[in-house]
């Protein structure tokens, strides 16, 4: 993944990253409506199922990945079980028009969405393929933080949180501000929610509160904390955003995480790249290009080339046959093909939520799709050379946690005694060749005619496999135990 | 490790820096002393300007810069045109801005920016209230934008009910801001006033006509927007209890009755030819126009205050000439005229009578009510029920404990004493810090109600034996109090405005810890004082009994002082006329 490239990249690690998609961030990206679109033709071609149309929330019907499996299958290659092409990890995808002409044909006063109108502005807004926020206080934002690469995107505070309750939308009351100014609370239950919330904000410091539920559910718990039906709907759906059924600790823990992130950037505990959170990935893919790594889109890899003797991958080649020596490999999970769960992602566009009561909002056009889970596989069930790492795909949380402590845990791996993501160095910090006292070292320079060899293909990725190995035999076959790895992911 | 980027070593970063700070510092000193050498010449040209400029967007808070620019900008007013002088007064407002965000808080740019803006042709206020907006949107408690803002407002004539709304708006985001909720105390009453007489503002914004002065209304708003006031409070107290600025703005909605000025009593003595005058509040009898009019004739007489500590006090003293009143058969009528508050009042000292008054009772006046509030009592009686309702699910809140206290003596300070004891006791122990000033209020407040139950019970004594007094207040209201028990309560001393009971003759208050006797002073009509088990501890502590005519018994058993050797005769020699004397 991304993440893993740059940090590897980041402590000087040679890092060559293959994707054989047009566009970067994998399953984690955005697109424009109209990107979206192309994006789903471009998988239907590859999908003979019939489209089910489902009228509202229903879930499509299963029988998802065939097509998947079989282009997995095509990558088969005898020496090693790597499934190297790939469409979107198993997407299965339907597409719904629901009756835009209603609105169109009776314009009312307040300005309505209409689906035309979705298609002419769909410039305007970005659609994640996952469903993520970033926690204010999250480990990706401390990541972005930390390694300075919140310097390449830009983001924005989630303004308010909605709830769907009774049938109308409403304002979940989460800040101090919100509670204050909340008219659907009384003034009693704005006190027992805001001691709620401060008794959750350091649960650990009264056990005695809660000991007693350590073996029953959050749900029985908030029983017991004399909270109307109207604050248990807020504190469990929206604050800690649990099932009722996670026992007692882990619903304070989600609360206490959630009322962390508060105020921090905001009135939300939520962050938002301001251009989708695709860009993630692709802020970290730029850290990674800044440090010398190489970036292939369309391109991927057909096979591993394993040693014989102590069976690690020792090489991979690509599919215009060329072989490139690494000494490891990252992959994401969706290459290797293991069929775990599915999210069903829909998207729907709300006009005005919140101040549309009078009847609730329309559905004008979803989308469903599964995307496999894989990310409560343990890596070992994979049965793979030593040196080949996985990375899982997104998981279900509201937040991106999981997935940075994945990668933080392959690049342990890796390297096991390099610092993860340490701080980019300021432009003016840093000593080109020349420059400073002792400027022998290699720096950005040579990173960027390096770069261009790559994008031919071929033997320039021949000669930069060369150049890896500096102080030693220059041979590109050989393979040593040498502590400069080629990363190779995809997204 | 090859591959790595190489990066300069902090202690070449910190050489760098260094350098560029020397730089910039030789820059700066070249400058300031360019611009002092300027101004002494007295140049005042747009060389001048840029300079100071240069300077002050690095150093915004360089008074003497501003003043030259100052001193250069009215010197170029008078030579340019007037659109040339708007120009370069608005250059100077965007100039001005930069300077703002080197420090949001710097005296001298805020200071600057008012005078600008007040010159300026042709002012643009609305863009002034932006920008007001937007730095309060980055620290809404930033005073110095608050006073600008202040000015801007008046000086643009924004209509009261937009910046009612203004005020909401802040108070939406973070309720916990003393400006936002004091700025609403100043706009209320003007956009809701009490009085029903003008049409509710309300209603039909007068964007023409200047906002009502605040010192033409009274401070009081009407009921229906008081209402919708508790409500707004209530919320924020309720939802963050220990905030103290809802609090205090919430008493403030309770109100603070204005007591009215006058004379409270008149006391005359026929025996000691003397006349005793109470006020409602401390006057300066020399300089408030104090007049004394018997039978019709006016009196030149010397006011003297209870103690010669005060040059103001609710209480006045005045000998009449020898022989005027003394004839029991006589009847006079006396007049204290207040010509200052064209105020009076009358006294009659009918035949036979020793003495006479004439006054307003406490319980007349309600008197120790008015702390609070003259809001409605239906009023008072929801808004104490709000508060026991929070009380319930936060029995430790100080905030709120106060609150109830002070909303139950509003509405029965006797009907609620037991109640109101016991919750100072909860506050002393959950606000431990400030376990003395509970103490204090404490003892107000039991001073208060056994004045009433005095006044009730027509009588002239005043009894309030053990019940932990810390201090001693309202004596101008015991003026006619002939006896006095205070014992077995925390008092340290009698402080000097005890010399206001003038009519005391017996004084009990042994068990306390009184180190100090200051206000037993020339107290005309005592006999009696009893002191046991006090802290009494040196002669010269005694020395102000002397002024005490009357004083015959004097109970000193239990103090420190008595340990003195032979103090038996050092006290009948200080002490002629003690003939009971008990050590």
């Amino acid at each position: 993944m991304s993440v893993i490239a740059a940090a590897c990249s980041r402590v000087g690690q040679r890092v060559l990253h293959v994707d054989r998609r047009n566009y970067y961030a994998g399953n984690w990206a955005s697109f424009t409506f109209n990107g979206l679109l192309s994006w789903i033709e471009e998988y239907k071609v590859s999908l003979e199922e019939e489209p089910v149309v489902a009228s509202d929330e229903a879930s499509p019907a299963s029988g998802p990945d065939a097509g998947a499996e079989q282009t997995q299958q095509e990558g088969q290659e005898g020496e090693v079980p790597s499934q190297a092409e790939e469409t979107q990890g198993g997407e299965k995808e339907e597409e719904q028009q629901a009756s835009p002409s209603p609105a169109e044909s009776q314009p009312e006063p307040k300005k309505k969405i209409t689906y035309t109108k979705i298609v002419k502005e769909g410039r305007r807004f970005n659609i994640d393929l996952v469903s993520k926020l970033m926690f204010s206080r999250g480990s990706l934002v401390d990541l972005l933080i930390k390694s300075n690469v919140s310097r390449y995107a830009e983001f924005k505070n989630v303004t308010r949180i909605l709830t769907y309750r009774n049938g109308k939308v409403e304002q979940v009351p989460c800040s101090r501000a919100d509670v204050f100014g909340s008219k659907q609370l009384t003034v009693v239950e704005k006190r027992m929610l805001m001691k709620f919330l401060t008794f959750c904000l350091d649960f650990e410091q009264h056990p005695e509160e809660y000991q007693d539920f350590s073996e029953h559910s959050f749900w029985d718990f908030l029983q017991t904390k004399k909270l109307t039906e109207n604050l248990q709907h807020f504190i469990l759906h929206s604050i800690a955003m649990v099932i009722p059924e996670v026992c007692t600790v882990e619903g304070l823990r989600a609360t206490q995480h959630f009322l962390r992130c508060l105020g921090r950037y905001g009135n939300t505990p939520f962050l938002f790249p301001l251009y989708g959170l695709g860009e993630i990935p692709q802020c970290f893919c730029r850290m990674c290009a800044v440090f010398g790594g190489i970036y292939c889109l369309r391109h991927s890899v057909q096979c591993l080339v394993l040693d014989k003797e102590s069976g690690k991958c020792k090489a991979v080649i690509d599919t215009h046959g060329q072989r490139i020596s690494c000494s490891h490999f990252v992959v994401e999970d969706g290459y290797i093909g293991k069929s775990e769960r599915y999210i069903t992602f829909m998207t729907r566009v709300l006009p005005h939520p919140g101040e549309e009561e009078s009847r609730g909002p329309t559905v004008l056009w979803a989308l469903y799709f599964n995307m496999r889970d894989t990310s409560a596989v343990d890596r070992s069930s994979y049965d793979l050379p030593s040196n080949v790492h996985v990375c899982a795909s997104p998981d279900t949380a509201l937040g991106s946690d999981h997935s940075i402590k994945l990668a933080e845990a392959v690049f342990r791996q890796l390297l096991p005694d390099e610092e993860f993501c340490p701080p980019a160095p300021n432009p003016e910090d840093i000593i080109y060749d020349g420059d400073g006292p002792q400027g022998e070292g290699p720096g950005f320079e040579e990173a960027a005619p390096a770069e261009g060899a790559g994008a031919q293909g071929g033997e320039s990725a021949e000669r930069q496999e060369g150049k890896e190995e500096t102080e030693g035999a220059g041979d590109a076959v050989t393979q040593g135990a040498g502590d400069e790895p080629s990363p190779t992911s995809e997204e | 490790m090859h591959g790595r980027v190489k990066l300069k070593s902090t202690a070449q970063q910190e050489e760098e820096k260094r350098k560029e700070r020397e730089k910039k510092l030789k820059i700066y000193v070249a400058s300031r002393d360019a611009i002092f050498a300027k101004r002494m010449e007295g140049v005042l040209d747009d060389e001048a300007l840029q300079l100071t400029q240069q300077l002050l967007s690095s150093n915004p808070d360089f008074a003497t810069l501003w003043n030259y620019r100052r001193e250069i900008l009215l010197h170029l007013e008078t030579v340019r045109e007037e659109d040339d002088v708007q120009k370069m007064y608005e250059a100077e407002l965007l100039f001005l801005e930069s300077c703002l965000k080197v420090n949001p808080k710097s005296y001298g740019s805020w200071h600057h920016r008012g005078w600008v803006s007040a010159r300026l042709p042709r002012p643009d206020w609305a863009r002034e209230l932006g920008l007001c907006d937007r730095c309060l949107s980055l620290d809404d408690r930033n005073f110095h934008c608050w006073d600008y803002r202040r000015m801007v407002v008046k000086m643009s004539g924004v209509p009261v009910d937009q910046e009612l709304q203004f005020t909401d708006r802040l108070i939406g985001s973070n309720f916990s801001n003393y400006s936002s909720w004091h700025y609403r105390s100043t706009l209320l009453p003007l956009l809701h006033p009490e009085s029903p007489e003008p049409p509710s503002p309300c209603h039909q914004p007068s964007h023409s006509s200047p906002p009502p002065s605040p010192q033409t209304h009274s401070h009081r708003v009407c009921e229906e927007q008081l209402l919708k006031e508790y409500e707004l409070v209530q919320n924020a107290f309720f939802t963050d209890p220990n905030d103290q600025s809802a609090w205090f703005y919430y008493r403030w909605l309770l109100g603070r009755a204005e007591r009215e000025e006058m004379i409270s009593c008149v006391f005359v003595s026929r025996e000691d030819e003397r006349v005793a005058v109470a006020f409602s509040r401390p006057v300066n009898a020399s300089s408030s126009g104090l007049m004394l009019v018997l039978d019709g004739q006016p009196q030149r007489v010397e006011w003297r205050s209870v103690h010669p500590h005060f040059r103001h006090s609710p209480v006045w003293i005045c000998e009449l000439p020898p022989g005027t009143i003394s004839d029991i058969i006589n009847e006079h009528n006396l007049t204290v005229h207040w010509t200052e508050k064209h105020t009076h009042r009358d006294c009659a000292l009918y035949t036979g009578r020793s003495e006479s008054w004439c006054r307003d009772s406490a319980t007349d006046q309600e008197l120790f009510r008015s702390e609070l509030s003259v809001e409605k009592t239906s009023v008072l009686q929801s808004e104490l029920q709000s508060c026991n309702q929070l009380l319930e699910l936060e029995p430790q809140n100080k905030w709120c404990l106060l609150t109830i206290v002070l909303l139950m003596r509003a509405l029965d300070p006797l009907g609620y004493e037991r109640e109101t004891l016991s919750h100072f006791q909860t506050l002393k122990e959950v606000d431990s810090m400030r376990s003395a000033y509970y103490g204090d209020l404490c003892s107000k407040f039991m001073i208060e109600n056994t004045i009433l139950k005095m006044e009730y019970a027509e009588v002239r004594v005043f009894s309030l034996s053990d019940k932990n007094l810390t201090m001693l207040c309202h004596l101008d209201q015991l003026l006619l109090v002939t006896h006095i028990n205070l014992s077995c309560n925390l008092l340290l001393r009698l402080p000097p405005q005890f010399a206001m009971l003038q009519c005391l003759e017996v004084l009990e208050a042994d068990d306390n810890a009184i180190e100090n006797l200051d206000g037993l002073y020339y107290l005309p009509k005592l006999q009696e004082v009893s002191l046991k088990n006090n802290q009494i501890s040196k002669l010269s502590d005694l020395q102000l009994l002397t002024s005490c005519p009357k004083l015959t018994c004097l109970d000193l058993r239990g103090n420190p002082v008595t340990q003195i050797a032979n103090i038996q005769s050092e006290l009948t020699e200080l002490l002629p006329s003690v003939t009971d004397l008990l050590i």
